[in-house]
């Protein structure tokens, strides 16, 4: 096994070689934003000691109030912790949907174009159904189906969004598969599930990595707008789309409420895209740089 | 060279073209291939003899006929019985750049045909993958790196020894220096001259260059169009095709200067489409001797001499007593 990972790790050294990332203000930005709101949801909590659940009377306090940086909401709640705290359903969400959307797609593409014929078109039309359905009615029912939460959501999106990399991997494993080095793999009585893994798909990861990571943006673009519809993480746990959606009431009084989540979603889908962006182009070949 | 260790009966494989047209890229071709020889297959591009090659190890896999390995079909074997007895049959691949695994290092790809086909231990793998670097010449401080560190003829060094790893009776070499520099060229040749030498081994040696040919083959198949249209030993072969292809591919090869300048004759015309082969003889369109017959009458592959078999009416060498018997196939 380890040394399956060596190949894998030393194949996206490779495939990064003489390029580099975060090239430009916007690349560089980008990548910083992500990296902080990971941060911000790993460890904020921490650091933040009110308790984001906590009703106080001290209701719709404003920005700078004594011990609220950020006021408070309707309920009193410190809007700090709030907004901290609601950093983590929307980058949990985020990214294991895009893991399963990855385990899924790949899995699927990597096994169509490798096997072809019959199997590969049994396969794909499956994709092609599943990207027939508007990808939001599809999570909707699919998390309503079960019941709102995490782990429906993450199962929800990872599907709708699956089919879109299940066609990239497909192209790439068809390409692969007819390359002399798979054919020798073969003749060495290397079993296809081997071929897949060690052979492979070191030899897709770049333009692969590139695709999941804009893949992640999508991601991130359904959970918040899930979360806003309620179908997301339930109260009183903090998250930032129904924060939102529970702040429209106090839109004129106190924009903030609506501002700081709505504000924080987008820049984190925003800057996912762009780190997609840069990762597609460090990785392409033909690359003007 | 009397034990036939490979074979092929009237092997077809098509391929399925464009707007429902199948291209026959290989037509019913029987072929013997006996222990310890290299067989030398030659004819232009296109002619299927790439597809032959990989075919007979079922590399692609045949759409027709049957392959006997040591007397046992293999043509319909599958799963781990089919992974480990295809383990004898290797193959040198013609692009030194796309036979090794980029990701992967020397050592890895050549230990990998042990550990899967042949149950070797990590270090059995090693120690071995040490001594076939040694025996191609490139050294065992070899096996750590990736491909792109070698020039091409270093990396088809590699590729045969991976191809020898699992310690097979049969290769396929398919055009394995063609890619290559000429100064690069004989040395490969002679690293295979030497190893089939040593270890026994049984050859096809694919290539359109018969110069090359000439140096390693014991015999010669040559090929048009999907079919084997003659069979000699390398000496007679060079010493006067029997086939009028034949006769013109021999006259395309350059001769040095103290040699009487041969005719040289030039094929007109395309190699016609494989999916529409013409009627009668495959090579009439070309022929210079074609008469009427060969227009509408398809010759069989027939034994004119002894060990020397060729598929055309009117061949160019005289027809001994034993051709009076109708098509033969593998009796040498």
């Amino acid at each position: 096994m380890s040394d399956t990972t060596t190949v894998a790790r030393s194949g996206l050294r490779s495939a990064f070689a003489g390029r580099r990332l975060g090239r430009g203000p916007l690349a560089a930005t980008s990548w910083l934003v992500v990296a902080l709101f990971v941060v911000i949801a790993a460890v904020g909590p921490l650091f933040v000691g009110a308790d984001p659940a906590r009703n106080t009377n001290d209701t719709l306090l404003g920005l700078g109030a004594a011990g609220h940086l950020l006021g408070t909401d309707d309920l009193g709640r410190d809007e700090l912790a709030r907004m901290v705290h609601g950093a983590r359903p929307l980058l949990l969400v985020s990214f294991l949907s895009t893991a399963l959307a990855a385990l899924l797609g790949i899995s699927v593409g990597m096994i169509a174009g490798y096997a072809g014929g019959r199997v590969e078109w049994v396969l794909m039309r499956l994709m092609d159904l599943a990207l027939a359905f508007p990808s939001m009615l599809l999570i909707i029912l699919i998390v309503s189906a079960w019941n709102p939460g995490v782990a429906s959501l993450v199962v929800g999106i990872g599907i709708a969004l699956a089919p879109g990399l299940a066609r990239l991997a497909r192209a790439l494993a068809t390409r692969e598969a007819g390359r002399d080095y798979v054919m020798a793999a073969k003749l060495g009585g290397t079993r296809g599930p081997r071929i897949l893994v060690q052979e492979m798909l070191p030899n897709m990861a770049g333009p692969m990595l590139a695709q999941v990571v804009m893949t992640l943006s999508v991601a991130a673009g359904f959970a918040a707008g899930l979360s806003y519809l309620g179908l997301g993480i339930q109260p009183p746990t903090p998250d930032w789309g129904y924060m939102v959606q529970a702040g429209q009431e106090f839109l004129y009084t106190a924009p903030r409420l609506v501002v700081m989540p709505a504000a924080a979603t987008l820049l984190f889908v925003v800057a996912c895209n762009f780190v997609g962006d840069d990762l597609r182009d460090a990785l392409d070949p033909r690359g003007s740089r | 060279m009397t034990t036939p260790l490979l074979e092929i009966e009237k092997l077809r494989v098509e391929f399925s073209g464009s707007a429902g047209r199948r291209v026959r890229a290989v037509r019913d071709v029987d072929l013997t291939i006996y222990e310890g020889e290299t067989l030398g297959l030659v004819g232009e591009s296109g002619c299927g003899k790439s597809t032959l090659g990989r075919s007979i190890i079922r590399v692609t896999e045949p759409t027709g006929g049957a392959i006997r390995y040591l007397g046992h079909d293999i043509t319909r074997l599958r799963g781990t019985v089919f992974r480990q007895t295809r383990a004898d049959l290797q193959m040198v691949f013609q692009d030194p750049f796309g036979s090794l695994n980029p990701r992967r290092t020397i050592g890895d790809s050549i230990a990998e045909p042990l550990l899967r086909a042949r149950g070797a231990t990590r270090a059995e793998a090693r120690a071995a993958v040490d001594d076939l670097l040694d025996q191609v010449g490139l050294g065992r401080e070899a096996a750590g790196r990736r491909p792109h560190e070698f020039s091409g003829g270093q990396r088809q060094r590699i590729g045969i020894a991976r191809a020898l790893a699992p310690s097979p009776r049969f290769v396929v070499a398919d055009e394995p220096v063609s890619a290559l520099d000429v100064s690069i060229q004989a040395q490969v040749i002679n690293l295979l001259s030497d190893l089939i030498r040593d270890r026994g081994l049984t050859m096809l040696f694919i290539s359109h260059d018969l110069g090359v040919v000439r140096h390693i083959a014991d015999r010669i198949a040559v090929m048009y169009l999907g079919e084997i249209i003659e069979i000699a030993s390398r000496d007679d072969f060079f010493a006067g095709p029997a086939h009028p292809y034949g006769e013109a591919l021999l006259s395309s090869v350059p001769a040095l200067s103290a040699a009487p300048a041969r005719e040289r004759i030039e094929l007109t015309g395309e190699l016609p489409d494989p999916a529409d082969p013409p009627p009668g003889c495959t090579f009439h369109t070309r022929c210079r001797y074609a008469v009427d017959v060969c227009r509408t009458e398809a010759p069989a592959l027939r034994e004119v001499a002894d060990g020397r078999q060729v598929r055309c009416h009117l061949p160019l060498i005289p027809v001994s007593a034993l051709s009076t018997a109708s098509p033969v196939k593998g009796t040498s």
